[in-house]
């Protein structure tokens, strides 16, 4: 008995010290740790303009990860420098950096904030302007009739970004012009493919001539514009998410630089308009298919088709297909095109489209609907050309010299 | 009608069915020949798949001028001498047959020198009839020149394949011996392509160098010991497990057997970390007393007695199971994974991507521990009723007698069997050409499928041609698995073995329904796939349209339902 409450005692004697000494410790360290934070987030203050601030946040959004152990990958890192803001953000493979000068920077500083509650917080809000300030732990977002505090994570765990150096870009290019390669290629890329260099978009400089070639083994388009730089020849893979994001940063005004370094690709845009944006990604390893032996060049009927006809038709035709008859038939004789389709259990279609440049005997062929309306979607002009040879041969539809889409036949019975 | 004794050459040419019957047997016994000749360099020179030249030459110890024409006579043999050596046979050769054998259906020409010999000696059998023989010049070792196989046999003849399905049949042989003998070098050349090269190298490097080098990090060294037999062998990794056996090879002193005891014991070690239908790949090597184990069951000497099964099948599944035990396989990170995941990563995908696993089993378990009523035929579902998904794997809605519970892969595989099944009925499946062949590499099982099925796969849609003597290319496949955005490479890999292998069914209508069985169950939707409410409806919709959609091809139940009136004495209203 008497044991029994020494023991207890002993314990409770244990427990008291280290009480104690818990207390007397986290006393040390916090004031540690506060100076620490003190030097490394300087606490930010700004006014920031807020449709900019949702235009930014809805594109950093785009990249950080959606699914990661490590928080610091789903955080934006806000840093107010020279009277601009700039916000930065990176799923380990794609990184985004962009400044926006439409902001009244009251105090440099700097901060990691997750990025998703940050832009709703941002979007919800109605004012036309939103002040931010940090201090050591958390953001502060003020409106006129709210306030946040957003619990941010220690700037010293923020993920490198890559910069990039200004000096000695690889080539530069029109942005609008680079929209227009894009637009017209990133659709063909293949998703989720065993053969995963297609499941990217080929970037083949070639002097001033710049290639983007995307394929998902069905299908090939290949847009080719001209770009300023007199660097070596290069030939890379990007990942389509780089691809689509970088679509989105593009404007009708403005350049793209770029500059592929040890295995990354590195765009920077700038709009003219004072804002810039850096797009990073690491390449996709891999072989990209051979893609000028794929485009057929002995095909020798020539035909001219308006596009929205052409559109229509196919459009309708692929009404009276289903998962196991994909395919619709193309009869192409004299002068006009009859399109037909058949489902077994629903039932057929057929339509009539006017042509130009067919000649010799009547020729049939199978293609994939979705393939041939994806493609007339992006050309961009009133007529195409399609190019055949023979039913088992692959078609090519094209619109100028500067887009060249491949399709392989679907075998009809 | 009398009675006559056989002439030996017949006797021979009837031998000759049991040892050779196609040139890759006469590989087989001429390189192991040269093997017990402890040659450290064969080399096989093949022309027209060996039906008109088989040469096999090595450098190994050669044979006595005066022994040769003993050589070509039969049951004359230098690998035992008596009945204890046939008791504990170490050579891979010992019946005295094979050459004999081959003479009596070939023209033969041995040329031969020992190292101590000033000159080699060539000897010739044509058909049966030997020549004498005469000094001739040539290096060191032996050379077995097999010309015009077959050439009086035009029945045996006729049975032979295509020259590439004989070459392949060869290239398989070789590769074989070459697995149990890295500390040779092997050659194979057919006309004046060199098919396969291996040069002398530790027993690892020779291994990888056949199953191809992609296996690196893929295979576990393992090695176990029992008295008087020494195990050694390289073992898959559970992810490469293969749909055939074929992968799975066992040698026991240099001799590559087929012994079902022994894959049983390499199986039951892999029980639980490979899905029950799949085959790991292993080689294993077993060194034994020769005492302890019979090699003369059959001529061709691919079976085995072991004296004791049961020490054997304890020690190749001990060792097996506690070289696995040992690793841990817990899935890697995959890199494939998370491209995939930037592939699709259109804006709206960011959200959705992170649900792409979930607990598919727990929720398994949820609906097993419901007792439900027994399947019920077609039931009909009230059209204007929503459907709920649950954890991304079943379906739940309602009939006019009840809760209906349906597993969305089941009903979906039943769905697309019963379509494609209408569709093959009417012709041939929609094709879609690829922009590229998918090229990859045939063993001789697969280059016979794709030589004798063609038919089978132009009604499938699948264009498919050999492109090389040990390869393939794919050049077209049914839209439908283009469009529900399968592996085509791997599709095809899994039919050309189910193809090669013999447990097809022998019907041409049940062999097709489980080909096309196959098919739906890769192009379904899985267990995981969120589906929209569009997309719900319409594979209802369809479950209405098709015959026994209560089960799945497989014989898996596709729906289950509680009815009303369990549901009302679960809650005490009745």
């Amino acid at each position: 008995m008497l044991g029994r409450l020494f023991e207890s005692l002993g314990t409770l004697t244990t427990v008291g010290v280290v009480w104690i000494m818990n207390c007397f410790f986290v006393d040390q360290l916090g004031e540690g740790i506060r100076e620490m934070t003190v030097k490394q987030a300087t606490n930010l203050k700004a006014i920031c303009e807020r449709d900019a601030l949702v235009e930014a946040m809805s594109l950093v959004t785009g990249v950080v990860a959606t699914r990661t152990p490590t928080p610091a990958l789903q955080c934006v890192r806000i840093t107010g420098q020279d009277s601009r803001l700039k916000l930065a953000a990176t799923d380990a493979e794609v990184s985004l950096t962009l400044t926006i000068d439409r902001v009244d920077l009251q105090q440099d500083g700097d901060t990691l904030v997750p990025a998703d509650k940050f832009s709703q917080i941002a979007k919800s809000c109605d004012d036309q302007t939103i002040t931010i300030a940090s201090d050591s732990e958390s953001l502060l977002i003020r409106s006129s009739d709210s306030r946040f505090k957003v619990f941010g994570f220690p700037i010293t765990e923020s993920p490198e970004i890559p910069t990039f150096d200004h000096d000695d870009p690889d080539f530069t290019i029109d942005a609008s012009q680079f929209c227009g390669l894009m637009e017209r290629t990133v659709f063909a890329a293949a998703s989720d493919h065993s053969r995963y260099a297609i499941n990217g978009v080929l970037l083949d400089r070639t002097g001033k001539t710049l290639r983007l070639v995307a394929t998902n083994g069905h299908r090939l388009a290949l847009a080719s514009g001209t770009c300023d730089g007199d660097k070596e020849n290069q030939q890379c893979i990007v990942p389509t998410k780089a691809m689509v994001l970088l679509r989105r940063l593009l404007h009708d005004e403005g350049v793209v630089s770029v500059k592929v370094d040890n295995g990354r690709i590195v765009f920077h845009v700038d709009d003219g308009a004072n804002n810039a944006a850096t797009l990073s990604s690491n390449l996709v390893e891999g072989t990209f298919p051979p893609f000028e032996d794929v485009i057929p060049k002995d095909l020798d009927q020539k035909v001219t088709i308006s596009t929205d006809a052409l559109t229509r038709a196919v459009r309708r035709a692929h009404l009276m297909t289903n998962e196991e008859s994909r395919g619709i038939r193309l009869v192409f004789d004299g002068d006009k095109l009859v399109i037909t389709s058949r489902a077994p259990e629903t039932g057929e279609a057929e339509i009539e489209v006017p042509i130009q440049g067919f000649s010799g005997e009547r020729m049939e062929i199978g293609f994939n609907p979705v393939y041939i309306i994806d493609a007339l979607k992006v050309v961009g002009v009133d007529e195409i050309v399609m190019e055949l040879k023979r039913s088992d041969k692959p078609g090519l539809i094209k619109c100028g010299n500067n887009f060249t889409y491949v399709i392989m036949p679907v075998s009809l019975q | 009608m009398t009675i006559r004794k056989l002439s030996p050459i017949l006797i021979n040419q009837i031998a000759a069915g049991e040892v050779v019957d196609r040139p890759a047997s006469v590989v087989k016994e001429l390189v192991e020949n040269a093997l017990d000749a402890r040659s450290t360099r064969i080399e096989i020179q093949l022309e027209h798949g060996g039906k008109d030249l088989i040469r096999v030459s090595d450098n190994g110890c050669g044979i006595a001028a005066e022994e040769l024409p003993l050589a070509v006579a039969s049951h004359a043999t230098s690998k035992i001498t008596d009945e204890a050596d046939l008791a504990a046979i170490a050579s891979l050769g010992f019946r005295g047959e094979a050459i004999a054998s081959v003479g009596s259906v070939s023209h033969l020409t041995i040329t031969s020198r020992r190292e101590e010999d000033e000159s080699a000696m060539q000897i010739v059998v044509d058909g049966g009839d030997t020549s004498i023989s005469k000094p001739i010049a040539a290096s060191v070792g032996t050379t077995v020149e097999v010309r015009r196989l077959f050439y009086n046999t035009p029945a045996r003849r006729k049975f032979l394949k295509s020259d590439g399905a004989e070459t392949t049949r060869v290239r398989d042989v070789v590769q074989r011996l070459a697995a149990s003998h890295h500390e040779t070098g092997f050659t194979l050349k057919s006309a004046d392509r060199t098919i396969l090269a291996y040069t002398p190298s530790s027993a690892t490097a020779r291994l990888l160098d056949i199953f191809g080098g992609e296996l690196s990090g893929e295979m576990i060294e393992c090695s176990g010991e029992t008295e008087g037999v020494r195990l050694w062998g390289l073992i898959g990794k559970p992810e490469v497990a293969r749909p055939t056996s074929k992968y799975l090879r066992v040698h026991v002193n240099g001799r590559t057997i087929s012994d079902s005891s022994m894959t049983h014991a390499i199986k039951e070690a892999y029980r639980g970390l490979i899905e029950p239908n799949r085959w790991p790949t292993a080689a294993i090597f077993i060194e034994m007393d020769p005492a302890l184990v019979d090699v003369n069951v059959h001529p061709q000497k691919s079976e085995v007695r072991f004296r004791d099964r049961d020490i054997m099948w304890r020690l190749v599944n001990k060792s097996v199971s506690s070289t696995l035990s040992a690793e841990n396989f817990v899935p890697l990170y995959n890199p494939k994974e998370t491209y995939q995941h930037v592939a699709t990563g259109s804006q709206q995908s960011f959200g959705t991507g992170m649900q792409s696993t979930f607990p598919v089993d727990q929720a398994r378990e949820a609906v097993a521990g419901i007792d439900l009523t027994q399947p019920t035929p077609m039931p009909t579902i009230l059209a204007s009723d929503d459907v709920l998904q649950v954890h991304k794997c079943f379906l739940v809605t309602q009939d006019e007698q009840g809760l209906l519970i349906i597993d969305q892969h089941a009903l979906h595989e039943r769905v697309m069997f019963e379509e494609l099944k209408a569709r093959m009925a009417e012709g041939n499946l929609e094709s879609q050409q690829l922009l590229v062949p998918e090229s990859f590499p045939a063993d001789s099982a697969w280059l016979d499928a794709i030589e004798t099925q063609q038919a089978l796969f132009t009604k499938l849609g699948i264009e498919i041609s050999p492109s090389g003597p040990a390869s393939i290319s794919v050049y077209a496949l049914p839209t439908l698995l283009v469009s529900r955005n399968v592996d085509g490479t791997e599709f095809i890999c899994d039919l050309l073995d189910k193809l090669g292998s013999n447990n097809l069914p022998a019907t041409e209508e049940e062999a097709l329904s489980e080909i096309l069985d196959m098919m739906s169950c890769k192009a379904a939707i899985k267990a995981g796939d969120q589906l929209t409410q569009h997309e719900l409806r319409d594979l209802l919709q369809r479950r209405r349209e098709i015959e026994r959609s209560s089960n799945c091809p497989h014989g898996r139940p596709t729906t289950m339902r509680l009815s009303i009136e369990e549901l009302e004495q679960r809650f005490g209203r009745r």
